[in-house]
């Protein structure tokens, strides 16, 4: 049957997607794709309405026109559980992380472990450590949030966004405040959960050695013309994006 | 396929066979590393940790935790693990756990428990705290100096904003109480009065106590609960968003910019919030008076006049400003002392009213034996 064989492949399908502050819209008719366990780039400039996007897509926004789909189901025409249902496939990291500031990195990491699955608290503190080494930090686990730096919170905020093994993963800018090292290590970590677990990952980023090391779909937000002016493999919106705006976005990284 | 599952066998003297199946979820039933550590425990000529899979299922985090944990332990007890008989993924991620692991600053201080250090702590605490306050009043005279003679940087737009506040949206809740307290005053003077037949004195009672004592009194707790708090929370949240650090960086000093125009709008509103402040209680006592005791509008307004005299209202007066400065500076201050997170907003938000309204008490108190000492 055809509509069930699309459906295997995208997993997250926005429709029409219109996002707008009172009368003030941010962007018109967003209709894209995101395949099942692909790795999906946003991009655009500032105050395109990147991280608006995100919003959205997690049901934080309501859309003024249009709905996004998840494996065929439209969230906003979804009733309040259906909703609660779909919101436990995400996982997100904020910007700025959103760490809660009264817990350790442990504890903000075990606390949906604990809440949603009922593990034990022991076994939570062993998995919140294994996310911790994953993003590169063992032995922080008894930190307190504001006794880190921004991109060690970064880090620990995209290891709570994986606690649950979450079948899609919302990052927006993870790589900010890191060095290049660490951003490496983070996008390798990003690849390596997509090939063993099958996650799915969108990204709001314009960090272009990111953008191209794990973008394999990717659209472009215009904030002047408030559309989406491109979409499509980053290394081909490089070479053959119609909107020389884009191809300049992206050639910054390859012609410094 | 079925749950997931462990199952140890020897290889030699020194190797421990660990061999890895099923389905591994994190919503599900999965061993744990411990009884690896048991036989490790149990047979100290173990120096190898030796991991294989066999009808390995699906997998997810719950299987990295479990390979990451039992290396860290093993590696705890100087056993090494040979995970090259694991899929490429789950070596790749177990790599990536290990590695560029910095160094770990120690974490800061979390209880002291026993009563001693607890006291200790407090005591060192509050002398160093005073010894601040102190030097933030100081700070505070000379900003508001510097405001006053036209050398500080401020705007004056924030100015008008902190008057406004400060003043009039102020206005409804300090009638309100005003009213309500000047009739109980009459309400509780009448009771005892009639006693004598001498309800008349109900006037002067509610006359005085409100102008004296009870006018700047409810002003000034009104002003901690509401100004106060607004000013810590403010300040508070500017710096937790490292507000106050960039005005410092632009050579535009916190305490000119942030704190000195609050201090002034409150001295500045004090007195005719005051003023304002008797009238309604005032109101309040004679409505009280007019219409359950028999006396008549003329003659309250009458008895009242002969029994106020300017000096009364000054030292109303005198009290409210006091009480302003006291909360004004309460609020900036513990805004101004704010930690970086979010809960520090709140503890500095409940300081600056606790204390400014401990503090406002605690000034009428001295203020009334000094007007009392000096027959004022």
């Amino acid at each position: 049957m055809h509509s069930t064989r699309s459906q295997e492949e995208w997993l997250v399908h926005v429709k029409g997607l219109t996002m707008a502050y009172g009368d003030f819209v941010v962007q018109r008719d967003l209709t894209f794709t995101v395949q099942r366990g692909g790795i999906f780039v946003v991009m655009g400039d500032s105050g395109s309405g990147k991280s608006t996007l995100m919003r959205h897509m997690i049901g934080l926004e309501q859309p003024a026109a249009g709905d996004v789909h998840y494996g065929g189901e439209g969230y906003w025409s979804a009733p309040p559980d259906a909703r609660e249902r779909l919101r436990g496939n995400f996982g997100v990291l904020f910007q700025g992380a959103g760490l809660l500031s009264s817990m350790t990195l442990s504890e903000n990491i075990a606390l949906p472990l604990t809440e949603h699955i009922g593990v034990s608290e022991s076994y939570a503190r062993e998995v919140a450590a294994t996310k911790l080494a994953l993003v590169g930090l063992a032995g922080f686990e008894d930190h307190y949030p504001g006794e880190v730096s921004g991109g060690m919170k970064n880090r620990a905020g995209l290891a709570r966004s994986l606690s649950l093994d979450p079948e899609i993963v919302f990052l927006d800018e993870p790589s900010a405040g890191l060095d290049p090292l660490s951003a490496r290590r983070l996008d390798d970590l990003i690849l390596e959960l997509r090939e063993s677990l099958g996650t799915t990952f969108i990204v709001v980023t314009h960090e272009l050695p990111s953008i191209f090391a794990i973008g394999d779909d990717s659209i472009f937000l215009d904030g002047e013309r408030h559309v989406m002016s491109a979409k499509g493999p980053p290394k081909e919106l490089l070479e053959a994006s119609p909107d020389p705006k884009v191809r300049a976005f992206l050639q910054r990284g390859r012609f410094p | 396929m079925g749950g997931a599952f462990t199952s140890l066998s020897r290889q030699g003297e020194e190797t421990l066979k660990v061999r890895i199946g099923g389905e591994w979820h994190l919503r599900g039933q999965v061993p744990a590393p411990s009884e690896v550590e048991e036989e490790l425990s149990r047979d100290p000529r173990l120096r190898r940790v030796l991991l294989e899979h066999q009808d390995l299922g699906a997998w997810d985090s719950s299987l990295v935790t479990y390979l990451v944990t039992l290396a860290a332990r093993c590696r705890a007890r100087a056993v090494d693990v040979d995970a090259s008989g694991m899929p490429a993924g789950l070596r790749r991620l177990l790599n990536l756990a290990r590695s560029g692991a910095p160094n770990v600053p120690p974490v800061g201080p979390r209880h002291h428990r026993s009563i001693a250090s607890v006291v200790g702590v407090w005591a060192t605490s509050m002398a160093a705290r005073s010894a601040d306050m102190v030097g933030f009043l100081g700070q505070t005279a000379l900003a508001v100096r510097d405001l006053l003679i036209g050398r500080a940087h401020y705007r004056r737009a924030d100015f008008a904003l902190a008057l406004e506040h400060v003043g009039g949206s102020a206005l409804p809740l300090v009638a309100i109480i005003n009213f309500l307290v000047g009739a109980v005053l009459a309400f509780l003077g009448a009771v005892q009065l009639e006693r004598f037949g001498a309800s008349i004195y109900v006037a002067s009672l509610v006359g005085v106590g409100t102008v004296r004592e009870t006018g700047a009194l409810m002003t000034g707790i009104v002003m901690a609960g509401r100004t106060g708090a607004s000013f810590a929370a403010v300040l508070g949240t500017m710096k937790v968003n490292s507000e106050v650090d960039a005005l410092e960086a632009m050579n535009l000093p916190p305490m000119h910019f942030l704190v000195a125009p609050r201090v002034v709008a409150m001295l500045v509103m004090m007195p005719l919030l005051v003023i304002y402040a008797d009238v309604f209680g005032m109101m309040g006592g004679f409505v009280v008076a007019v219409t359950t005791l028999d006396i008549t509008p003329a003659l309250y307004l009458h008895e009242t006049q002969r029994s106020i005299a300017l000096h009364d209202a000054a030292v109303g007066v005198i009290k409210g400003v006091a009480f302003g400065a006291v909360v004004a500076l309460c609020g900036c201050y513990f805004g101004m002392r704010t930690g970086r997170t979010a809960s520090s907003v709140g503890t500095s938000t409940t300081a600056a009213v606790v204390s400014g309204i401990l503090l406002v008490i605690v000034v009428d108190a001295g203020l009334t034996f000094f007007f009392y000492a000096v027959r004022m």
